[in-house]
């Protein structure tokens, strides 16, 4: 593998509320390789939404990195950020406010090459009307209006619009959530064959496990603002290290009634812990099934069962070759 | 990839469906009818004017509508109202785009900036336009017309500053709505310059309430312009305007009601026409949701 095309560390996003600040993701390091698709899962309130507004700096993160292609994003401003916007393009959740109402869809599609290509009128229909067809819609429908099209096919438009400029990333978050089952397996399936078709990579949050199965090569689990394990999908799948990460693979049901009636659940109790005033040493201590003592005080660092995989609690043995942790 | 099947096959744009909407209702057409007659009259009233508006006729004095061809009759002095009626449509119809301009002008940039960017930009502006709005709006006009002097330009002047912090707190509102929606995080997501959102996506999304209070704003202005104008503080004699012929008509109005009563239903007709005109475009640029 050549090195990661997006490297975050040590990231951390906070929300001003009146005085007080929230602090939503709170250090977290994370690499997308070209082409790969990465799944960060979690919760709702676990930061999911920050740490992608943190990395595409539609919030100024407070501390940490983004390098994008070697270029920290974090340091830029004005044309520079707007230039390097390009290579990182976004999928909105809700497919009903991202699209502005007041503009035909072969204006929303040709929006980003206004902004980042000299293409004049007539060759920007063309690349729409192009574009269009590529996610399943037809020409004819470049002069419509968004309010004239179902959620599905609004989030075609939304993917038409993320990749037009052929981006080296694309940022989706929750991006099938919005829409009914049958319309999230058809756009779901889709962006899964146009990432791969133009060698996209794609960050995709979300908290449907299930959507990650289908299309993630790795998955992140965020909790609190932190990632507490990450690897290959099928490996987190298999064989879950985290304790946080195991109860919330038990929580997604099993088609088989006969093995979902017979499954050992692992049930968290309480609610997420107030991310002012998270818990001393693991933020996950106050929850954890497992807990021992030593987790209440010391904050785990994230160790390493395998080369590929990384996993922050006191419980797992990390592989004694790999130490210390993140290359 | 299967396509999916749209439920329409007609395809209406925004700007169809708004004619549409708002040619629907007989009383809009009418007050569409009136402010256009208007529009023609004060464009074409030198050739419109069977007389010179200016020009005393001691032999034609008070004479009432259809009379010796004065089609709605004399003043005191032997002028022809018609004529002065047209010529007062150019006072009314310059007053009201003068002023609406000077609230435009005043009104909408700050708005847009404070309603985008909040913090320092809004706490400032929010708080001259609180001030402004503070003075009964004809009290204002009339300070500032005492301060620089009776004549129309400093009366449409003064309509204006009347028109700024209502044009600012309409468009401020709709900026604030519309900068909380994912489209424009979506347009920044994708490295639009502040300038082409303000004017791609914020300003065609706030223009319909615009134009609702820009509408109501022409009633308004033609009525202050009026009000000033009765009062001595507008056009000054002998140059006609609707307030003017009305004062002057006033001391015979027992003998000679006619140069009374035409200003007066004229001034009615033309300000019911901008408020229905303004109820149509609020009725009819709801935006439309589907989502259905």
């Amino acid at each position: 593998m050549s090195g990661p095309l997006l490297q975050v560390r040590d990231l951390h996003v906070s929300h001003r509320i009146g005085r007080r600040s929230l602090p939503a993701v709170r250090g977290m390091d994370l690499d997308v390789a070209p082409g790969e698709v990465v799944a960060l899962v979690g919760e709702s309130g676990s930061g999911k939404s920050s740490a992608v507004r943190g990395i595409t700096q539609l919030i100024r993160p407070e501390r940490g990195s983004v390098l994008l292609d070697g270029t920290d994003l974090v340091g830029l401003r004005g044309k520079a950020l707007r230039r390097a916007r390009r290579d990182i393009q976004m999928v909105f959740q809700d497919p009903y406010s991202s699209l502005d109402p007041s503009m035909s869809v072969a204006e929303l599609i040709g929006e980003p090459l206004i902004v980042h290509t000299a293409q004049g009128r007539a060759e920007r229909r063309r690349t729409a009307v192009e574009m269009l067809e590529m996610v399943g819609l037809r020409a004819e429908h470049a002069d419509r209006y968004p309010h004239e099209f179902s959620g599905g096919q609004r989030q075609r438009i939304a993917i038409a619009r993320a990749l037009v400029l052929r981006p080296k990333l694309v940022v989706a978050d929750e991006a099938v959530s919005a829409l009914d089952v049958s319309s999230q397996n058809q756009v779901l399936a889709l962006l899964q064959e146009l990432i791969a078709e133009l060698g996209v990579a794609c960050l995709f949050i979300t908290h449907d496990l299930a959507v990650v199965r289908q299309i993630a090569d790795r998955v992140a689990v965020m909790y609190l603002g932190t990632l507490v394990e990450q690897g290959p999908a099928d490996v987190l799948f298999d064989a879950p290290q985290h304790p946080y990460t195991r109860a919330l693979l038990s929580a997604a049901p099993v088609a088989d009634p006969v093995v979902q009636r017979s499954r050992q659940r692992v049930r968290l109790t309480g609610e997420l812990p107030d991310p002012m005033n998270p818990p001393t040493g693991c933020v996950f201590s106050s929850r954890c099934p497992d807990a021992i003592a030593r987790c209440h005080e010391e904050a785990p660092a994230d160790r390493r069962p395998r080369p590929d995989s990384s996993v922050a609690c006191h419980l797992v043995e990390a592989d004694p070759a790999l130490q210390p942790s993140l290359p | 990839m299967s396509v999916l099947p749209t439920t329409r096959t007609v395809v209406e744009s925004p700007r169809r469906r708004f004619v549409r909407r708002f040619t629907g209702p007989w009383a809009n057409r009418f007050a569409l009818l009136v402010l256009l007659v208007w529009l023609v009259a004060a464009v074409a009233a030198p050739w419109l004017a069977p007389y010179d508006p200016l020009v005393q006729d001691i032999d034609a004095r008070r004479l009432a509508p259809l009379s010796d061809g004065h089609l709605l009759g004399t003043d005191a002095l032997g002028r022809d109202t018609l004529s002065r009626l047209l010529y007062g449509a150019r006072v009314a119809g310059l007053a009201a785009i003068t002023s609406v301009g000077v609230g435009l002008l005043g009104g909408l940039v700050p708005a847009l900036l404070a309603g985008l960017l909040r913090g320092w930009w809004d706490a400032v502006f929010s708080r001259i336009a609180d001030a402004l709005l503070s003075f009964p709006p004809l009290l204002l006009a009339l300070a500032i017309v005492g301060v620089m002097g009776p004549n129309l330009t400093n009366a449409m002047l003064a309509i204006g500053v009347v028109f700024v912090p209502r044009f600012y707190r309409v468009v401020r509102a709709a900026t604030l709505a519309v900068r909380e929606e994912t489209f424009i995080e979506a347009s920044r997501s994708i490295g639009t310059p502040t300038a082409w959102i303000l004017r791609r996506h914020v300003l065609p999304n706030v223009l319909s309430p615009l134009a609702v209070q820009i509408s109501l704003a022409f009633g308004f202005a033609i009525l202050a312009e009026s009000s000033l104008s009765f009062l001595g503080l507008g056009v000054q004699p002998p140059d006609p305007s609707w307030g003017s012929m009305l004062s002057e008509g006033r001391a015979a109005w027992f003998y000679t009601p006619w140069p009374v009563i035409v200003p007066t239903v004229t001034v009615v007709l033309t300000v019911l026409a901008c408020n229905v005109v303004g109820d149509g475009l609020s009725d009819s640029v709801g935006r439309e949701k589907g989502r259905a």
